[in-house]
């Protein structure tokens, strides 16, 4: 029996990266971690998990009921769990339809929540999801934004509802109630060392200086890109047009986004932006 | 009503399963026993590989009862009897040899497989396929039912909602068992190309593995001489396995298809 970390996010926040940080902290190795290997437990969407503890296939089931049955399953992972599991999230937190959170709060240790300015995320997005900036601005602004929005029904996962990126933020900072820990992207960029290791002390691991550096080293932004440029990244999106690992740069907004699309994303989102130290 | 000789019983009281030894969300299970419990569809109790006592919730449709049997249960039943199930589809080529095309939900089984019964090749079974071995000791599809399951969203794609549908679906039914000439175990993956790559050694028994239907349920169930029987017999076999990822979102039926029917070389 253990406890979930989720690694929650709106979608290229960040994610990927704490992901690796972790992975090459908990391997310990002389090493980087192969980014196309990387496992420090199921993404909260895998179907095949869902599948086998629930004991049938999703498909065969309306999405209500796969919503009700998630939680349920999570429950299944970590009591099946021998050390904490950490779940990559990218659903909004919320309730199911009776009303139980889809995260259960009695397996779940703690939340690293992973912000981005959504000024600068707009741009990834758009580039991960293949579609037009306008259009990536205007999911980031969409309350019932989900991931069969964005893209074709993917098998490999269920169905994930971002919302908007406020509620997004939000619904995990606000609503979960969950123990938490807000890591801005930002942050983790200047200051990998010491961003990184409160990752490491929220989440219950034991704390080791040389760990968390060699960690650092081993997940810079040079090496991922380096990885993925030898070996492709599985989780690359086949809509996008170039690499996984883009630009990773913090205000790159300024010469990607145009003016009424920053003004755009600012009047839907400025009160959230301000809330998190994010000036427009 | 039976499923390969077992008896099953509709509408029949379904008690729990109170000394089961695993515990999935919707399914309780011991060696000899599996409840399956489908909320507001049935529950299942399957038992010793030969009976499936059904208790349908009120209101809950003939079809859709009878939709849930043919898969956990169904599967049950056959793990029960020491016969590993993968979640595979399995078509009969033109010399009636099967070829089993293995792989999680929506990696494109079905649409492969309608693919190839388009081109007459027969069917022996969608989604779950019991593996035996013969009396020679070779390892053999079972035939289970003349449908087939489409990913949602890709049935009229593959045009599986053609006008011949269930006739033609009789007609390529295959109702014997079939020596098992070659597994494609397919994926899905961000690149473009479609990959294929043999599956070779040690990481043949393990692929064997990865390829079950249901592995937590067949952990529960199955036992470990028969597993190894099979599995053994399947990874020291001259039969090809090969991994196959095609792209994520590009329509690539034809080509595996004809990467299928060519054999395995590629």
């Amino acid at each position: 029996m253990s406890e979930i970390v989720w690694l929650a996010s709106y979608p290229k926040s960040g994610n990927t990266w704490l992901r690796v940080l972790l992975a090459n902290y908990l391997r310990d190795a002389s090493e980087p971690a192969d980014i196309n290997k990387i496992f420090v437990g199921p993404a909260a969407s895998a179907r095949r998990r869902f599948d086998e503890w629930a004991g049938v296939d999703a498909a065969a089931l309306d999405p209500p009921v796969v919503d009700r049955l998630r939680p349920e399953v999570y429950r299944c992972l970590a009591r099946d769990a021998d050390e904490a599991l950490f779940m990559k999230v990218h659903d909004r937190w919320a309730r199911v339809d009776t009303g139980e959170p889809m995260f259960p709060p009695d397996v779940t240790l703690g939340v690293v929540y992973i912000i981005r300015n959504p000024l600068d995320l707009a741009s990834s997005c758009a580039h991960h999801w293949g579609m037009p900036l306008a259009t990536a601005v205007e999911t980031l602004c969409d309350s019932s934004a989900a991931a069969r929005d964005v893209s074709k029904a993917t098998p490999e996962q269920l169905c994930q509802v971002f919302g908007s990126w406020s509620d997004h933020v939000g619904s995990w900072v606000d609503d979960s109630g969950l123990p938490l820990h807000v890591v801005r992207y930002e942050d983790l960029a200047a200051d990998p060392v010491g961003c990184f290791g409160r990752v490491v002390r929220f989440c219950g691991l034991d704390y080791d200086g040389d760990r968390v550096g060699k960690a650092v080293e081993f997940s810079s932004f040079g090496e991922l890109q380096r990885q993925e440029a030898a070996a492709g990244f599985q989780e690359r999106s086949p809509r996008a047009p170039g690499s996984f690992f883009r630009r990773g740069v913090a205000g790159s907004w300024r010469d990607e986004l145009p003016p009424h699309l920053a003004r755009r994303l600012a009047a839907v989102h400025g009160q959230m932006m301000a809330r998190f130290g994010y000036a427009y | 009503m039976r499923i390969d000789g077992a008896v099953i019983r509709c509408p029949a009281p379904v008690t729990d399963l109170a000394d089961a030894s695993h515990a999935g969300v919707l399914w309780r299970a011991n060696r000899g026993r599996l409840l399956f419990h489908v909320p507001q569809v049935a529950r299942y109790l399957v038992s010793g590989g030969n009976l499936v006592e059904i208790e349908p919730c009120t209101g809950a449709g003939a079809g859709t009862v009878r939709r849930f049997l043919r898969t956990t249960p169904a599967a049950a039943l056959y793990l029960q009897r020491g016969i590993p199930v993968l979640h595979a589809a399995v078509a009969v080529d033109a010399a009636g040899r099967a070829v089993v095309l293995a792989g999680d939900s929506g990696s494109g089984k079905s649409v492969l497989l309608t693919t190839l019964l388009r081109r007459g090749w027969g069917l022996l079974t969608d989604d779950l396929a019991p593996v035996a071995l013969d009396s020679n000791r070779v390892p053999v599809a079972l035939p289970m039912w003349p449908e087939i399951r489409p990913w949602p969203g890709h049935a009229d794609h593959a045009g599986l909602a053609a006008a011949d549908g269930d006739r033609g679906l009789d007609r390529a039914f295959v109702r014997e068992p079939r020596p098992i000439s070659a597994i494609w175990w397919l994926g899905v993956h961000g690149s473009d190309p479609v990959e294929t790559r043999a599956v070779e050694g040690i990481a043949r028994f393990d692929a064997f593995g990865a390829m079950a239907y249901n592995r937590l349920i067949a952990g529960a169930l199955l036992d470990r001489g028969s597993y190894l029987a099979v599995a053994g017999a399947v990874a020291g076999a001259a039969l090809p396995i090969r991994r196959l990822l095609r792209p994520r979102d590009r329509w690539t039926a034809d080509e595996l298809a004809h990467l299928v029917s060519g054999g395995c070389q590629g």
